[in-house]
């Protein structure tokens, strides 16, 4: 395990780079992008000197190695400082819609998995059949609506006529969750779906299924032990691969639902241009995209021995 | 299993079960008459919580730190003075408020308090301005102000620097120039004043659910002069507005339909008519302070050719325009909107006439400016180059965006080539401010032409391409003056006209904006010109907005028949009993 450990670490080190250049890289972006928040908030009325007055304030005349020192210093010591459209803490506005798109994308992520791999596998051991047929049929159809079109067909149908679950919002615990949670699933588990059925048909076209199978063993043990067991570790890297991006939220469903998750707040702040909030949402996802790496590729190597052994030769 | 053997039980029913049966089923139905005629079909019974969709949530709560006031502000925070259905100044917190031409005189009732519970006297006003003055975008109000004097408790005199109508009509009559309570603020400190900020309005902050809604409850110290409510008190008939912010139209407007929500804001296009025939809806429609318009570039050229800028005047038919977005506009051919101040119908009348449309008048004035058709296919040229210009056209101001293609096909129809370009309308308006561009589709809002034609045709105080020396003069006159109604009122006709001649923007259109109103709200007043809703006199009838079904009882019922009468009409069979 000591080699585990030191892989990590290694891995670890090489994020750090990593991060600080993914942030230098969007600050030097942001920069070239036309305009600044300052210019594009002020409406009509406001003058030319009280623009200018406002960019000083705010730091904006700095030249931008400064303006990146100065935010990255601040937030090595924890601060991410003030969104410039809504002038409070960053850190603010992201608490306070964090566990709102926990709620709705941590759920939705599991359950994919969970639904998708089932299916999946029903797929391949029925490959050419008609089961294979109808769930890669609904799944490719759940997998090319687009979201924005299938979530308000679900909100009219259950929301708007049915009146089962609320049209949108959050006030209602539970029973708001689940329109947004489906639509969120529903391409997800598809995505997943197809993944699983790739894997278990490559697996099971291997040299060791057919001597399994030609062992006699029943075939619950054959398909359960033999086969999924492999099938799965790509789809659990695959799973690692895609949890950072949960807390990136869901633009379209959480605009269809008026969900204030993290999708909306970052989608507004690009459009306003204010760089405070989408300097640390990016690296946010920047940090937990090397953390979930590093973790999917130690899940991965307690799953499969054959990787295990190629860290110590790294 | 339990189950399974009700079913099946040898004997059917008992006597005493189907007394039962009878008596619970009775008792069912009682009460669920009685619980239909006290819910349904109440004598006087509301609604406590009055629910609000508007389509975008505010940068901050306090008036202080936004760049655009909303529903919220209006809610939260009391004008000093307001406007009524005829655009006259009239009390709101204060009792009165006189204008002298270089002063303005603002007597406060002695009793007003902010929802704090903090008294709001001349000395409050005073912080408040130094606050705004410091804090707002819109400082830059308070430049003509000199001082503020404290003529007594609750006597404020604004002293200004030279004879100016701009902070009368710009800011006391305004949410901007609303006063908030300044010790809270210091308090707070801003960013959390900017959460949970402290006015005098109908209504205070309860909590706000960023990205989600703002709950708001009512402020029992507020009193208002307001001479066109009824009640001056705090509104007792609602307990809490929930102001929620749904982006989505479609999303925006089920809710509406489905009653979940009383009041809606945003209404979309193309959901005006199906809205208007809706029995449980009334539309409340106001006409925006301002025009929506499409800004020339005068740098470049051809259009710095005032020939061609004419042209492009004759080439729009505002009537097809105002067909394609189904009444939801006013064709506009002056500068002004009919809910402005200084405002002349006489003057748009000319306008009218002066640019009727005629593709034939503007392929004459392009030909004059040197652009004929020469290889026939329909755009003129000059010099082998075909006229083309590009249109920068906002993808988030809906009726922009949907007549783009309308104006393309307009503009071809007089021989130029427009190509269109979509972007977020503040980058189209920084673009302007840049003069990176050739014709952008724009609009703007503001009641007084004072606080904002300047800052689009004035060459020193806009930064656009637009410059005339006697327009300067003529907007100074009044930027820095005191003049009469009368005399704004002819400037403003003056101006037009050479605005016309010169053409430095085609206008295009007045946005009718309105606000669906579910029947349960009564007593509602909407004022011009921001549209602004007055809720001191609101009632909501509980029972008319949601359907109330007598579910429960009825549940009961249905319920007491699938247990008990099933068993009772199923016939005895051994086979069954012994499985």
């Amino acid at each position: 395990m000591s080699a585990l450990a030191r892989y990590a670490f290694k891995k670890a080190l090489i994020g750090i780079p990593v991060v600080v250049l993914v942030s230098l890289l969007l600050f030097l972006i942001m920069q070239n992008v036309p305009g600044d928040p300052i210019r594009m908030i002020a409406g009509e009325r406001v003058t030319k000197e009280r623009i200018e007055e406002l960019r000083r304030s705010w730091g904006l005349d700095q030249p931008v190695y400064i303006q990146f020192f100065y935010w990255f210093s601040k937030v090595m010591s924890g601060d991410f400082g003030y969104s410039y459209i809504t002038r409070q803490p960053v850190s603010y506005l992201i608490w306070s819609r964090l566990p709102y798109t926990l709620e709705l994308t941590l759920p939705s992520l599991v359950l994919s998995y969970l639904l998708g791999v089932p299916l999946g596998v029903i797929a391949a051991l029925g490959r050419g059949k008609s089961r294979d047929y109808v769930t890669m049929g609904i799944s490719n159809f759940f997998y090319s609506m687009p979201t924005y079109w299938l979530g308000l067909m679900l909100m009219l149908v259950f929301g708007l006529y049915l009146r089962w679950f609320p049209i949108s919002g959050v006030t209602s615990g539970f029973d708001s969750l689940v329109l947004p949670t489906l639509t969120y699933t529903l391409p997800f588990v598809a995505f997943s779906a197809r993944i699983a059925r790739t894997e278990m048909l490559e697996v099971l076209g291997e040299d060791y299924i057919r001597t399994a199978w030609a062992k006699g063993l029943p075939s619950s043990r054959v398909i359960l032990r033999h086969a999924l067991r492999n099938a799965l570790i790509p789809v659990t890297v695959m799973f690692f691969l895609d949890l950072p991006w949960i807390i990136g939220g869901a633009v379209i469903v959480e605009t269809v639902f008026s969900w204030p998750g993290m999708g909306n707040l970052l989608y507004k702040s690009i459009l306003r241009l204010d760089y405070p909030v989408i300097q640390a949402i990016v690296l946010i996802i920047a940090i937990l995209i090397v953390i979930c790496n590093i973790v999917g590729d130690i899940v991965s190597a307690t799953l499969d021995p054959r990787i295990r052994v190629e860290p110590e030769k790294m | 299993m339990q189950y399974r053997k009700l079913l099946t039980s040898r004997s059917a029913i008992t006597k005493v079960q189907a007394v039962i049966v009878v008596a619970i089923v009775a008792i069912g139905v009682i009460a669920g008459a009685y619980y239909y005629n006290t819910t349904a079909h109440p004598a006087v019974q509301y609604k406590r919580t009055l629910i609000i969709a508007i389509p975008e949530e505010p940068e901050s709560l306090d008036i202080q730190q936004v760049s655009w006031s909303n529903e919220l502000h209006d809610l939260v925070f009391q004008n000093t003075m307001n406007f009524d259905n005829k655009m006259n100044i009239v009390p709101d917190l204060a009792e009165a408020a006189e204008f002298d031409g270089t002063s303005i005189v603002v007597h406060y009732p002695a009793d007003v308090k902010f929802s704090s519970g903090n008294p709001i006297t001349a000395e409050a006003l005073r912080d408040a301005m130094e606050r705004y003055r410091k804090l707002s975008v819109y400082g830059s109000d308070y430049d003509s102000v000199e001082r503020v004097e404290i003529v007594d408790e609750h006597t404020a005199r604004i002293v200004l620097k030279q004879p100016s109508t701009y902070v009368w009509l710009n800011d006391i009559p305004v949410v901007y120039g609303a006063i908030v309570d300044v010790k809270a603020a210091n308090e707070m400190g801003d960013a959390a004043f900017g959460l949970k900020p402290v006015g005098s309005g109908l209504f205070k902050v309860k909590e706000w659910v960023q990205g989600s809604q703002v709950v708001l409850e009512r402020n029992d110290l507020y009193k208002t002069n307001l001479p066109f409510v009824q009640n001056k008190g705090p509104n007792t008939y609602i307990d809490e507005i929930i102001i929620r912010f749904i982006p989505e139209d479609v999303t925006r407007l089920s809710e509406l339909e489905a009653g979940t929500v009383e009041i809606m804001r945003g209404v979309p296009v193309d959901a005006v008519t199906k809205l208007k025939e809706n029995p449980d809806v009334v539309m409340y429609e106001s006409l925006t302070p301002g025009i929506e318009y499409i800004m020339i570039n005068q740098k470049v050229p051809p259009l710095d050719d005032a020939r061609v800028r004419q042209a492009l005047n004759y080439a729009i038919d505002r009537d097809e325009l105002q067909l394609t977005l189904e009444g939801t506009v006013l064709p506009c051919y002056g500068y002004m909107s009919p809910s402005m101040l200084a405002y002349s119908s006489s003057a748009e009348d000319f306008a009218k006439s002066r640019y009727a449309y005629s593709p034939d008048k503007a392929r004459s004035l392009l030909a004059e400016a040197g652009w004929t058709d020469t290889d026939n296919d329909g755009i003129v040229d000059k010099n082998g180059q075909p006229l083309t210009l590009t249109l920068l056209n906002p993808y988030d101001e809906p009726r922009l965006k949907r007549i783009g293609p309308l104006l393309q096909s307009q503009f071809a129809k007089a021989g130029v080539r427009v190509e269109i370009r979509e972007y977020d309308y503040r980058y189209i308006r920084d673009q302007t401010r840049h003069w990176n561009f050739e014709l952008a589709a724009r609009y703007y809002s503001w009641h007084d032409p004072a606080g904002i034609l300047p800052y689009l045709l004035h060459s020193e105080m806009a930064n656009y391409t637009y410059s005339n020396p006697e327009v300067d003069k003529l907007l100074d006159e009044d930027f820095s003056g005191a003049l009469a109604p009368e005399a704004r009122v002819e400037l403003y006709t003056k101006l037009q006209r050479m605005w016309l001649e010169d053409a430095p923007f085609v206008p295009l259109f007045v946005n009718r904006e309105f606000t669906a109103v579910r029947k349960s709200v009564q007593g509602l007043v909407v004022m011009p010109p921001f549209a602004t809703l007055f809720m001191n006199d609101v009632k909501v009838m509980a029972g008319t907005g949601q359907v109330i079904m007598p579910w429960l009882p009825l549940l009961l019922n249905v319920g007491l028949l699938v247990n008990f009468g099933c068993p009772a009409s199923r016939k005895y069979d051994p086979e069954v009993s012994r499985s």
